[in-house]
């Protein structure tokens, strides 16, 4: 039996704190080796204003309007707090009269990022099954729940845009024990006759595309599935219906082995330092990035931006967990859900190591065991 | 949901794995101190020696621990030092030696065994063990039986109780009360003493089957052998056993058949611990092996 259960406790739900911290005083974007930054340096930029194209293809944009300031590859904006916005006025009121071609353009044209590539790319790769899975990823992160509630029906409809017009079978994966959000896709998929909802338990990591893939799925190949989050199909809409870039998200701030739980409306490029003492002070010494048991632990957040890869952070009062020498109690293995030995150096299946960091969890030594530097071998 | 940070996982495996131990520190005070007492062979004060060695071993051990982790590896907490096993490994050391043996030749031993496990992974009771009796026979003191005890014509019950001439902890209703206990360690291996003791019951029919010994003789060698305390402490030791179950299924059946040969057809009981120590030293050499030349 997994040890960890995506259950959540109704006075764990009610101390979500819903906030929103959305005039910072500035934000930054960092240009890496290659990425050519589109403004210059002084200038006046508008929210939504092209800042930078990576050397991939994606495009950042500004998500405040107000003072740039370029240093080295540093930019940073500070807020007007006019929100005066370069794209407003252009917009379609109905998005199921956008073909798929205009569609795929105006993604391409905005250079929507999806993992480390671009959307357009992912779209356009012949896909057959749409699976939207409707869960966050990690235990305590909340983010894609509320970008869910808060644009119901937008982004159903968007689905339901891409079904038709990519000709795709589309899944939607609902977490059984998440009332709120079953109650409220059970009300409104009658109008989706074609959409087929899957509902999951929950046992950790099955939310995790893979396991989904892996259980309940595997019937179809992998790399014919578009799998979709709220808040990238959000990302989605905003493209069809407004031309137009996301410049706020949700971030889920949390401490107290869950019990302050905060889920914070907040600008990208928005300085995490920021967001964390607007919530807690100058509270806690380390900090965990996503996956708590992943153990990405940074003892400082003064260079961490809000971006599309970190969706939760744990500010922790403790020193990060000290390691012990490795017993071998094999409880790591018992709880991998790719049934990887993690203690293995030469497992055949550590590539596919999903790093949902069960091993970590259960590990009576404290070892970070996803890490390679941590493998004991 | 659990704490998500515990740097206390392995002290509670510890406490758990020692207080598993207290039956058969009650029952070998019991059985050679009390009893000792009543048979007027033994002062009332000395038969607390055997409710205080497993003390004292507790403290050597962590002693000896801070000492390696502290003093030679320099380490800059006690963190290795609180979460070490060693001081139930030296427990199990102490209930494989004889009654009578002395106990600093036994803590002199447990130095030894300490050092070599630094070095090497082999399985440190089995170590312990060989080095034990080799010593002891060397010098012709090898002898289990304690201060009362003359006559080896036990019964089966007496047998199965512990109460025949055997090591301290060898009592195999003790023993299965201890596992009873070790099934609350979620870290405890304890699929592996059972998948042992049905490839070695199945072998030990076998060879009742063919006439080799008697079904009585069958029974006598596994209460006499210590086997049930063996399969449940030494055997089980997570650091010297598989995590898979096709590698538990191999580990299993090689000390099942080798253990069965050496009980019912050698009668040799150390052959048990040899096997063990092979098996270990063997899939140690594989490891390093591997270790070596295969990971890049």
């Amino acid at each position: 039996m997994l040890p960890v259960r995506i259950k959540y406790s109704k006075s764990e739900l009610e101390s979500i704190k819903v906030d929103s911290f959305v005039s910072p005083v500035k934000v930054s974007y960092v240009a890496m080796d290659g990425d050519s930054i589109q403004v210059k340096n002084e200038a006046y930029v508008f929210l939504n204003q092209l800042l930078i194209v990576r050397s991939n293809g994606i495009k950042v944009y500004s998500s405040i309007s107000g003072k740039v300031s370029i240093k080295g590859n540093n930019l940073v904006i500070l807020n007007d707090n006019k929100e005066n916005n370069i794209r407003k006025d252009k917009y379609i009121k109905n998005i199921r009269t956008l073909s798929k071609d205009k569609m795929l353009d105006r993604i391409k044209s905005l250079g929507i990022s999806y993992q480390d590539g671009l959307l357009s790319n992912v779209l356009d790769s012949g896909k057959e099954v749409l699976v939207f899975n409707t869960m966050d990823m990690e235990l305590y992160q909340f983010s894609n729940r509320y970008t869910l509630l808060d644009n119901f029906i937008d982004i159903l409809n968007t689905i339901d845009v891409l079904r038709k017009e990519f000709d795709l079978l589309v899944y939607i994966i609902v977490n059984y024990d998440d009332i709120e959000i079953r109650n409220k896709i059970a009300s409104v998929i009658r109008d989706y006759p074609l959409m087929e909802v899957k509902y999951i338990g929950s046992d950790f990591p099955d939310n995790y595309n893979t396991v989904i893939y892996k259980k309940y799925l595997n019937i179809y190949d992998f790399d014919k599935i578009l799998f979709l989050d709220p808040l990238i199909t959000y990302k989605i809409y905003m493209a069809i219906k407004y031309n137009s870039v996301l410049s706020e998200r949700y971030v889920t701030l949390w401490s107290n082995e869950g019990k302050n739980i905060n889920v914070i409306k907040v600008k990208y490029g928005t300085s995490l330092k920021t967001l964390v003492e607007y919530c807690y002070g100058n509270k806690g010494c380390s900090y965990y990035l996503n996956n708590i048991y992943r153990r990405v632990v940074v003892k400082s957040l003064d260079y961490l931006r809000v971006n599309d890869k970190i969706n939760s952070v744990y500010v922790s009062d403790m020193e990060a967990t000290r390691e012990s020498k490795c017993i071998n109690c094999g409880k790591c293995y018992k709880v991998c859900p790719m049934g990887i030995d993690p203690v293995d150096p030469l497992d055949k299946l550590k590539d596919e190591c999903l790093k949902c960091g069960l091993c970590n969890y259960v590990c009576p030594s404290n070892i970070n065991l996803i890490s390679m530097e941590g493998r004991v071998e | 949901m659990k704490k998500f940070f515990d740097n206390n996982k392995i002290v509670n495996i510890n406490l758990l794995y020692l207080l598993s131990l207290l039956p058969i520190v009650i029952f070998s005070s019991y059985k050679n101190g009390l009893m000792a007492v009543n048979e007027g062979k033994m002062d009332v004060l000395l038969s607390f020696k055997y409710l205080s060695y497993p003390i004292l071993i507790i403290l050597v051990s962590y002693l000896l621990e801070y000492i390696y982790f502290r003093v030679i590896k320099m380490d800059e907490d006690n963190n290795n030092v609180v979460n070490s096993l060693v001081p139930f490994f030296n427990l199990l050391c102490y209930f494989v030696s004889g009654p009578s043996d002395n106990i600093l030749i036994i803590i002199s031993i447990i130095i030894l065994v300490h050092l070599v496990s630094k070095v090497i992974n082999v399985n440190y009771v089995a170590l312990f063990k060989i080095m034990l009796f080799s010593i002891l026979t060397i010098y012709g003191v090898y002898n289990n039986a304690n201060i009362y005890q003359v006559s080896n014509q036990y019964s089966n019950f007496k047998l199965f109780m512990g109460l025949g001439i055997c090591e301290m902890g060898y009592s195999t209703l003790f023993s299965i009360i201890s596992f009873i206990i070790l099934l609350f360690n979620e870290y405890y291996k304890k699929d592996i003493p059972i998948m042992i003791m049905v490839c070695y019951m199945v072998v030990s029919l076998g060879l009742v089957l063919f006439n080799v010994i008697g079904f009585n003789d069958m029974l006598v060698n596994i209460f006499n052998s210590g086997l049930v305390f063996i399969v449940v402490y030494v055997c089980s030791i997570s650091l010297y056993s598989p995590n898979k179950f096709r590698n538990k299924v191999i580990y299993s059946c090689i000390l099942g058949i080798f253990f069965s040969i050496f009980v019912n057809v050698f009668e040799f009981n150390i052959g048990i611990y040899i096997t063990i120590f092979g098996y270990s030293f063997i899939y140690s050499l594989i490891k390093f092996i591997k270790k070596k030349f295969l990971v890049k």
